[in-house]
């Protein structure tokens, strides 16, 4: 079943990321970017860029009462012409752009400043990149060279791994705040906290994941009842998380005994997560890594019930975006 | 203990300390003469106690509800049918309680005061006694949770103590490291005693003995245990002022130290914003950090072996280092990170000190004595 495994593996490996350049906002890295101002009032932001239509999508927002900086993380080395396609997009936020986004209401109330940004920085941080990589990237590996240069040009690349430090790698910031703070680097703590679990593909796994990380956990103290509806809404507008694919989750979960179905007929699915359910709630990343929700359905030879047909019909791929972001199946 | 209704009317919690001082009180002649601590003293004893919704006036009917719920345990149910217990409220923040034990036909007293979001109970019967009685009956109550402290925080608070000094404590070593598990007690210490228990054993306190001078002599001689429970064992005649003030300062700097070391300061409250993305506000880790062996490649094997395969806990891995922890008892999640040796623990969206209390209170009571613990938090939004 290794191939299976792999297939969380690298689903693993995209959170992995997420929560590892989170740390460096704790009060667990030295020194956490919060000691020089920067907030993350939001993560996953979705912001309008010069173009009709078309959003950044950065990974996080951090800000600091003047500088707006959208970093893009990616899980491994490989510097891809997409990463370079996204910095665009993230270098045509204008500072009246940021603004915007940032006086909108909701945004505004997460951060302790007034909303005013005097520049808009980007960054993209690599999970596998170190100096050593970068040496042999441009002196040895032509290809990557040319990759690099023009990554380089638009953005600082930075790399980051837990127990180590998050350090500027290549390019510059603009601000001289910023290049400073990651020249120094950031040490990051050996085990990140899992605070995000949720790919940018939606797999299946990691949904079932997230699912009982959100709503699971709340079982805790009392019974948590969830629709299908629920789940979508949750993750709207940005994301429009197959309907088919949430209903296949629940119904994988409610198999391993996560949750309960507690639906009165066969069109309005309702789940409940009590206490009972703890222990598979709680070791839900083991159960998916050894089999892939669909494998373990096949092999319980589930039958497709009419309502649970897949209709997303997405091939599980091992391409890291499936194109359920908006902003990449618009590009 | 004899203290009667109508003796506490009307008075307010220094008063109320005030009267109980005075059943310790020795004149200068017995003072001399009592060479040794310990004995059948009837010391004071204060018990601390986070207090998460317990109100004053509600224990007899919190005790027929417990009596007869299907989630009490056994042996909870047992010690309320084998006692009798009867609370008497005398104003808005304080009641008497009388705990009687029909077998060994004796009634104890016990004194509770609310106060800011702690609850003390006061009392002057003997240990033995309210080990049996009281001390059972903070176990089975929800919402009520004695507090704990590192011994660094124990020791901390005697060196602030205004003319004290260290004169005896309890030590304790034991780790999975070794299999040696020992108790060190200690009367008549000196200063740098602590120090050198540590050094030489790695052992550390979880009880210390203090006294206290009104100069020139030693006028109050007192004690306090890392599970929030302080002593005054006798004041010297004319020093009872300071010994109230002694009782008071020390509970409130116990509850600041538990505070600083627990409490959940900057939750990890999610928001989801209109655009769909989302945003964690706050941040809470506390750190288990060097104990006394340099690796440790078992861990998440003994902790789970020692600590989470009891009742209070529900647990499930993610990978090699994290463990996602339910506690039943409290109705928490938390997270727990192994960086072995070292252990954090991180606060997840409904984790309070309750549960963050009680996991770092069993690693040091039962699996590594030789712990430091240490809060870090932060505001990441907001």
């Amino acid at each position: 079943m290794t191939g299976k495994q792999n297939h969380w593996s690298r689903q693993e490996r995209e959170i992995q990321s997420y929560n590892v350049f989170f740390s460096a906002l704790t009060a667990r890295a030295d020194p956490p970017l919060t000691r020089q101002g920067f907030e993350a009032p939001v993560s996953f932001p979705e912001i309008e860029g010069q173009r009709e239509n078309v959003q950044a999508h950065p990974d996080f927002l951090l800000y600091d009462g003047e500088i707006c900086l959208l970093v893009e993380v990616k899980q491994g080395d490989n510097i891809e012409d997409e990463h370079i396609e996204q910095m665009e997009e993230c270098n045509r936020v204008t500072i009246e752009r940021a603004e915007t986004y940032l006086k909108d209401a909701e945004v505004q109330e997460k951060t302790s400043y007034n909303g005013d940004v005097s520049q808009v920085e980007t960054c993209i941080s690599y999970a596998g990149l170190d100096e050593g990589y970068i040496e042999k990237c441009r002196h040895e590996w032509p290809n990557c060279s040319e990759q690099l240069e023009e990554l380089e040009e638009k953005t600082a690349i930075l790399g980051q791994s837990a127990g180590d430090s998050l350090q500027l790698l290549a390019g510059e910031f603009d601000s001289s705040v910023l290049q400073s703070l990651f020249e120094r680097g950031i040490q990051l703590p050996e085990t990140p906290q899992k605070e995000f679990a949720i790919t940018e593909g939606w797999e299946k796994e990691s949904l079932a994941v997230a699912v009982c990380q959100i709503w699971g956990y709340d079982a805790a103290s009392g019974p948590v009842e969830v629709t299908p509806s629920d789940i979508r809404s949750h993750f709207a507008p940005r994301h429009a998380i197959p309907m088919g694919r949430i209903k296949r989750v629940l119904y994988f979960l409610s198999e391993i005994e996560a949750c309960d179905d507690v639906s009165d007929n066969d069109r309005d699915h309702v789940y409940s997560f009590s206490v009972e359910h703890m222990n598979e709630i709680l070791g839900i990343v083991e159960t998916v890594r050894e089999q892939p929700v669909e494998g373990y359905l096949q092999e319980e030879g589930q039958m497709d019930l009419d309502s649970f047909i897949d209709e997303d019909n997405d091939e599980e791929s091992d391409e890291d975006d499936e194109g359920e972001e908006s902003g990449d199946s618009q590009q | 203990m004899d203290i009667s209704l109508d003796n506490l009317t009307d008075k307010d919690k220094e008063e109320i300390i005030h009267d109980l001082v005075e059943h310790v009180v020795k004149t200068e002649e017995e003072v001399e003469e009592k060479e040794t601590r310990g004995g059948k003293t009837t010391d004071l004893k204060l018990y601390l106690l986070d207090n998460q919704g317990f109100e004053i006036g509600q224990l007899n009917p919190t005790i027929e509800f417990l009596s007869s719920s299907d989630n009490t345990g056994k042996n909870a149910k047992s010690f309320i049918a084998d006692h009798v217990i009867d609370e008497n409220q005398v104003s808005e923040d304080i009641s008497l309680v009388k705990i009687s034990t029909p077998s060994a036909n004796r009634t104890d007293d016990f004194i509770f005061i609310q106060n800011n979001g702690y609850l003390w109970i006061l009392t002057t019967e003997r240990k033995e006694w309210a080990k049996k009685t009281v001390e059972n009956l903070i176990k089975y109550l929800p919402d009520v949770e004695r507090l704990y402290l590192s011994s660094e925080a124990l020791e901390d608070m005697v060196e602030d103590l205004d003319d004290a000094y260290v004169s005896g404590f309890t030590a304790k070593y034991h780790s999975p490291n070794r299999t040696r598990d020992a108790t060190l007690v200690f009367h008549g210490a000196e200063e740098n005693d602590l120090d050198k228990a540590e050094e030489a054993f790695q052992a550390r306190p979880t009880r210390i003995e203090f006294d206290q001078t009104n100069s020139p002599a030693a006028a109050i001689q007192g004690s306090q245990a890392n599970d929030g429970e302080l002593s005054i064992e006798s004041v010297k005649d004319g020093s009872e002022a300071k010994a109230v003030a002694t009782l008071i300062g020390l509970s409130e700097e116990f509850q600041n130290k538990d505070r600083e070391t627990f409490e959940v300061e900057y939750p990890a409250e999610r928001t989801v914003l209109e655009d769909g993305g989302f945003s964690v506000n706050g941040f809470t880790a506390i750190e288990l950090t060097d104990p006394d062996r340099d690796s440790a490649p078992n861990l998440a094997a003994e902790l789970q072996e020692e600590i989470l395969s009891s009742n209070q806990y529900d647990m499930g891995r993610w990978g090699e280092d994290t463990i996602f922890v339910h506690d039943s008892e409290h109705q928490e999640i938390f997270e727990v990170g192994l960086e072995p040796p070292d252990i954090i623990l991180y606060a997840r969206e409904s984790t309070s000190a309750l549960s963050l209390r009680s996991f770092c209170q069993n690693i040091i009571d039962e699996f590594d004595s030789t712990y430091s613990v240490q809060k870090r938090q932060n505001r990441i939004a907001g």
